[in-house]
């Protein structure tokens, strides 16, 4: 994850992996698209602020997971949302983004979050917590859930991230 | 799939999905996408906010009032419902703080879409906090040789910004000092907020000055206004406040229903309000504070099978590791000692049944601890959740290094030695039945987390509250923001009713929580004042009043205003209605149940009569619990008819109520 620095250089580095990351997270390759937008408008608008973080990248992941969840929860209120969420929109001529969207949309938000942070973006236990803002126990036992929900082999510890 | 083929996808979709950015094209988007949303959702909400069907009641909304300029809002006035530009504010904003010191602007908008670096720069237009504009609120010991001195060359700034502050200490006495500050922001009559870290110790010799800068994280999220800052001084081991600034919060950004999905109710907005549904009004607003418990030293997780899902409450466990001292090691668990025991995992115990599907596995750890697990679940899971426990010698704390399959731990963590809680309560009702108070209650070191307050052998459901996990069940819910703050909204019922609020409604209500402040709680408070809750159970604007309370023992009067007397007391008072009434019962409430226990009746009560109450402090057939037990009224109108309700004479008083209780020590 990385440091502060230019819009334009942070843009260029962290992009294209939040773009992976909301497309994992939300499961849709335009919603995916939209959602890390909007999260490096946010940086942009508050660059003053956020572009001499340390860990710039985990405040950005941290937005980026603040708008799945608020774009779930509205979802969840608006039927036409709803669908576009969990109908698997993916363009996906893609085989394996389209197993994974399939795989996603039966986890709830946060459970998705972490999940996509702890595969797709390589982070440990302790990352995603410290990212999250939320308790190790907590990452764990979401991990766990999930990858009881996806018939994941448990037989992996998840400590060992 | 096994989990290496999982990483594996995930990999694919991951470089699949960043091969195929173009970003040239999106990095204009981004930044064309920042400036085209600056200033969505941000609207101002006035009291009685004029949004048809919905009255949000919070108070002073327009940025910044320190100086009363003519063009602010002021919060006894309707706000109207606009959208504001954050440029204007901020240059209000300015103009207004120059001409103030001690005080701390955060004038950034909350959230990351409207908040600007221009606008922040705008206003970080330097000065000092010179000790002038503070005072000693409590002064050091005497036997403090230490003079203190504040300084900053910041006053303003955004959230997420860094403000430096310099402490100057001098000792002026014959003896090495050791001294350690920390520095915080105090929001009017309530406890430090923003700490800002370990304070870090200084050793002075005699003579010898020192400085120490600290730096305030304005935290992310914090609403805009005016915070007041407070130096805290620890010499040697003794804590004391030397300074505190005069300055306190004077507006904050309410938009209710956008805000809360980006920022959470913080410790810096102590109280929250939300949508209040149509017809409804305050009726009260108070805060109060509790002292630290001293309760023995314990710890505690809470595991919920499937909390994410959306459906009534599914098992739970609840694992609880105390130190009972001297006391019987069954407490609570009368006959347990005689039934055999089982073992689970590594440990050794007994089995009870506190309720139907509810199992408690003993254990007796040691000569003082004691481990406990249950809840709603089953012996296979009992015993699963023991086989993933450790214990740490000689401490209450627990590892729960695997989880039965299905749980999820929601809480988890000391459950002792949680300081002073301080709670802000803010009530609603609908004309004046006791059925329809809904009461909202946000809780700074809630002395039990949200996840225990509702498990228990009463239905209860989990519920999604904004992506905080909630818990519903007798007639409330309840939730955690942070462990330290907690936000609970309740339904009352009323003497023989249930309450009229729904499930559904309570939640809704939930959902819509939004942050206020103490001056915002205030005009609440004067709001509740002017036309207060004195149940009659009907839907009249009438009232029954009661006034002029004298008791024996004599009365006090609690912060919130309620006159207690103790236990065997007698309450002298004067009743009076605005219309006739046909029976008026008078008794007592349990603090902690909706037990109503009547102490008194009158046949009729035709305007204002003088009643005797007499309590000895048993409730069915046994003392008491310790508690204040709140003297309600219930009365049934002589004319029921609908239009009796609505005469002049049942509207032209509306002001004034006596609230009694008789306190059980």
């Amino acid at each position: 994850m990385a440091a502060g620095g230019d819009y334009e250089s942070t843009f260029r580095s962290e992009y294209p992996r939040l773009v992976a990351l909301g497309v994992m997270m939300s499961g849709s390759v335009d919603v995916g698209h939209d959602l890390a937008q909007e999260t490096m408008a946010r940086a942009y608008d508050r660059w003053d602020q956020v572009g001499d973080y340390e860990h710039l990248g985990g405040w950005l992941r941290r937005v980026l997971k603040n708008l799945v969840i608020d774009r779930y929860r509205r979802a969840k209120r608006e039927a036409a949302t709803l669908d576009r969420l969990d109908r698997h929109e993916v363009s996906e001529d893609d085989p394996d983004v389209a197993q994974w969207s399939r795989l996603v949309e039966t986890l709830p938000p946060r459970q998705r979050v972490v999940i996509t942070l702890f595969y797709g973006d390589d982070l440990s236990v302790a990352e995603i917590a410290s990212v999250l803002e939320m308790a190790e126990g907590t990452v764990k036992s979401a991990l766990f859930k999930a990858r009881q929900r996806l018939s994941v082999d448990l037989a992996s510890e998840v400590a060992d991230g | 799939m096994d989990d290496n083929e999982l990483r594996a996808l995930a990999h694919r979709v991951r470089d699949r999905v960043e091969g195929g950015v173009d970003l040239d094209t999106d990095l204009d988007r981004a930044i064309t996408g920042s400036k085209r949303d600056r200033g969505r959702n941000r609207r101002w909400v006035g009291i009685g906010g004029v949004a048809a069907g919905l009255v949000v009641a919070v108070a002073a909304v327009s940025l910044v009032t320190r100086g009363g300029g003519d063009d602010v809002l002021r919060s006894s006035e309707p706000a109207p419902v606009e959208e504001s530009t954050p440029d204007t504010d901020m240059s209000t904003a300015s103009s207004v703080f120059d001409e103030t010191s001690p005080i701390l602007d955060v004038p950034g908008p909350t959230t990351a879409p409207v908040a600007t670096s221009t606008e922040c720069q705008g206003v970080s237009s330097g000065g000092d906090f010179d000790t002038g504009g503070f005072g000693t609120i409590l002064a050091a010991p005497d036997a403090s040789s230490l003079t203190v001195s504040i300084t900053s060359q910041a006053r303003g700034g955004c959230p997420l910004d860094e403000v430096d502050v310099v402490i100057d200490v001098t000792n002026t006495g014959n003896e090495v000092v050791a001294f350690a500050s920390e520095l915080g922001v105090l929001l009017s009559a309530g406890p430090t907020k923003w700490p800002v870290g370990a304070p870090e110790e200084m050793k002075l010799a005699p003579s010898e000055s020192r400085s120490q800068t600290v730096s305030i994280l304005i935290p992310d999220g914090v609403a805009p206004g005016t915070y007041t800052l407070l130096v805290a001084g620890y010499e040697a081991s003794t804590p004391f406040v030397v300074y505190e600034s005069t300055a306190t919060v004077d507006a904050v950004d309410t938009s209710p229903r956008d805000l809360f999905e980006t920022m959470a109710p913080t410790e810096g907005a102590p109280a929250v309000l939300g949508e209040i549904p149509d017809g409804y009004r305050p009726v009260y607003a108070y805060s109060d504070v509790t002292p630290a418990a001293s309760t023995p030293p314990s710890w505690s997780a809470t595991l919920v099978q499937n909390p994410d899902d959306d459906v009534p409450i599914k098992p739970y466990l609840i694992v609880q590791i105390e130190d009972l001292g001297d006391a019987d090691p069954y407490l609570g668990f009368p006959g347990l000692v005689d039934t055999p025991e089982v073992t689970f995992g590594a440990f050794t115990g007994r089995l009870a049944e506190i309720a139907p599907g509810h199992p408690t596995f003993v254990v007796l750890l040691d000569d003082s601890r004691r481990l406990m697990i249950g809840g709603r679940t089953n012996e296979a899971d009992l015993a699963a959740l023991a086989d993933g426990l450790t214990v740490e010698t000689a401490s209450v704390v627990g590892e729960i290094a695997t989880v039965p399959d299905g749980y999820e731990i929601v809480d988890e963590g000391p459950t002792n030695g949680r300081g002073e809680m301080t709670q802000w309560n803010v009530g609603y009702a609908r004309e004046q039945l006791m059925a329809s108070l809904l009461t909202v209650r946000a809780t700074l070191n809630p002395q039990t987390a949200a996840a225990n307050r509702l498990l228990g052998p009463m239905p209860t459901d989990v519920v999604d509250i904004n992506g905080y996990t909630g818990y519903l069940g007798s007639g409330r819910v309840v939730f955690d923001v942070t462990p330290n703050y907690q936000i609970e909204l309740t339904r009352e019922d009323d003497f023989t009713e249930s309450s009229i609020i729904s499930d559904e409604e309570l939640l809704q209500l939930a959902r819509t929580i939004a942050p206020i402040n103490e001056d915002e709680l205030d005009e609440i408070r004067s709001t509740a004042a002017n036309n207060p809750l004195t149940p009659t159970d009907n839907p009249c604007v009438f009232y029954i009043r009661t006034s002029d309370p004298v008791a024996t023992p004599q009365v006090t009067q609690r912060a919130d205003g309620v006159w207690t007397t103790t236990t065997p007391g007698t309450f002298t008072m004067d009743i009076s209605t605005t219309q006739p009434m046909d029976t008026v019962t008078i008794g007592i409430t349990s603090p902690n149940s909706s037990d109503i226990i009547a102490l008194a009746v009158l046949e009729d009560l035709d305007d204002t009569q003088t009643v005797q109450v007499t309590w000895d402090g048993i409730a069915n057939g046994e003392t008491a619990q310790p508690g204040d037990y709140d003297v309600s009224i219930k009365a049934t109108p002589a004319d029921t008819n609908a239009q009796s309700c609505t005469g002049d004479t049942a509207t032209s008083e509306s002001t004034g109520s006596t609230s009694i209780a008789f306190q059980v020590t």
